[in-house]
């Protein structure tokens, strides 16, 4: 008898008394109880990454939106020295959600923090949201906010 | 021979030397089912081993959720031309983290531009404390993400 170098499964030779590693009733390990052994073992891996994965939302996606400059209107606020402005832009998800999500953004700059006052999200759907930035200059060109949206899981 | 159709697994047919495909033949230069079963369980190991080293960096555990933060506390200061007004709201997470997450957090506003903050205090693996300052006191919504630290 021997066995085969990567399992060590049983495999008959000439020789043998034939039949021995598919009769339970002669000496010797059963091939079908070894191939039995294998599969649980890499079922009990399979499982194993089935539950790692199952534990995470189902639905995670990011990116990043920008908001030019023409989108930014001024907005008196007398909590201020001065007016600010507010911009905002739509992102569309690219697969839907099964229920809004839980979406977080942050801007994303590349000179001048402490410019922006709020960045948020609001009118959160399933299909996407819309992003607000309020700063108290409107950007140069553009301002850019990278954003992740979660399935919520409470 | 014969060989079932999913995975070419050799078995025996009644024409068939009885036996040959537990020993590959009296030569042994037949398929041996063992080996062929073998072969197709080390496929299937590096399947799981490819997702294994594909997810593993993943974190264990990712949650979200959405809270409202009324924002009662009138707070007198000099460095904005009006009282501002602050709130928090402590978020039990459904499940433990192993370890203390990383916890973000962004305003759902109707009105943007009032709010002035929105931040995360004393997380631990059970819980953390979400903030909220805004020109009013109007209840305000929250998104957070805690995720476990990869790093």
């Amino acid at each position: 008898m021997r066995n085969e170098p990567l399992y060590g499964l049983p495999v008959e030779e000439p020789g043998d008394i034939e039949g021995w590693s598919i009769n339970a009733d002669l000496p010797g390990t059963l091939l079908a109880e070894a191939i039995a052994a294998e599969l649980t073992r890499i079922e009990a891996d399979y499982n194993a990454i089935v539950a790692t994965l199952g534990a995470l939302p189902a639905n995670i996606q990011a990116g990043r939106v920008a908001m030019v400059r023409a989108v930014f209107r001024s907005k008196n606020d007398i909590f201020y020295d001065s007016p600010g402005w507010l911009g905002s832009q739509a992102v569309t998800f690219a697969r839907p959600f099964d229920s809004p999500p839980a979406v977080v953004l942050i801007p994303q700059l590349f000179a001048s923090p402490g410019e922006i006052v709020e960045v948020g999200a609001y009118n959160v759907t399933q299909s996407g949201f819309t992003g607000i930035l309020f700063a108290d200059n409107p950007p140069a060109t553009q301002y850019t906010s990278g954003w992740i949206a979660v399935e919520r899981t409470q | 021979m014969p060989f079932e159709s999913s995975y070419g697994l050799p078995y025996e047919a009644g024409s068939d030397l009885p036996g040959w495909s537990l020993t590959g033949g009296p030569d042994g230069s037949q398929p041996v089912l063992a080996e062929a079963v073998a072969a197709q369980l080390r496929r299937l190991d590096n399947l799981v081993q490819g997702l294994t080293d594909q997810f593993g960096l993943f974190p264990t555990s990712i949650q979200a959720g959405a809270a409202s933060i009324t924002p009662a506390t009138n707070i007198v200061n000099t460095f904005y031309n009006a009282n501002y007004f602050r709130g928090t709201v402590v978020v039990n997470f459904a499940q433990a983290f192993g370890s203390t997450p990383a916890v973000v957090v962004t305003p759902n506003t109707t009105v943007p531009g009032v709010v002035i903050e929105a931040s995360v205090s004393g997380p631990t693996s059970a819980l953390c404390t979400l903030n909220l300052a805004r020109q009013t006191s109007t209840a305000t919504g929250v998104f957070w993400i805690a995720s476990d630290q990869t790093q």
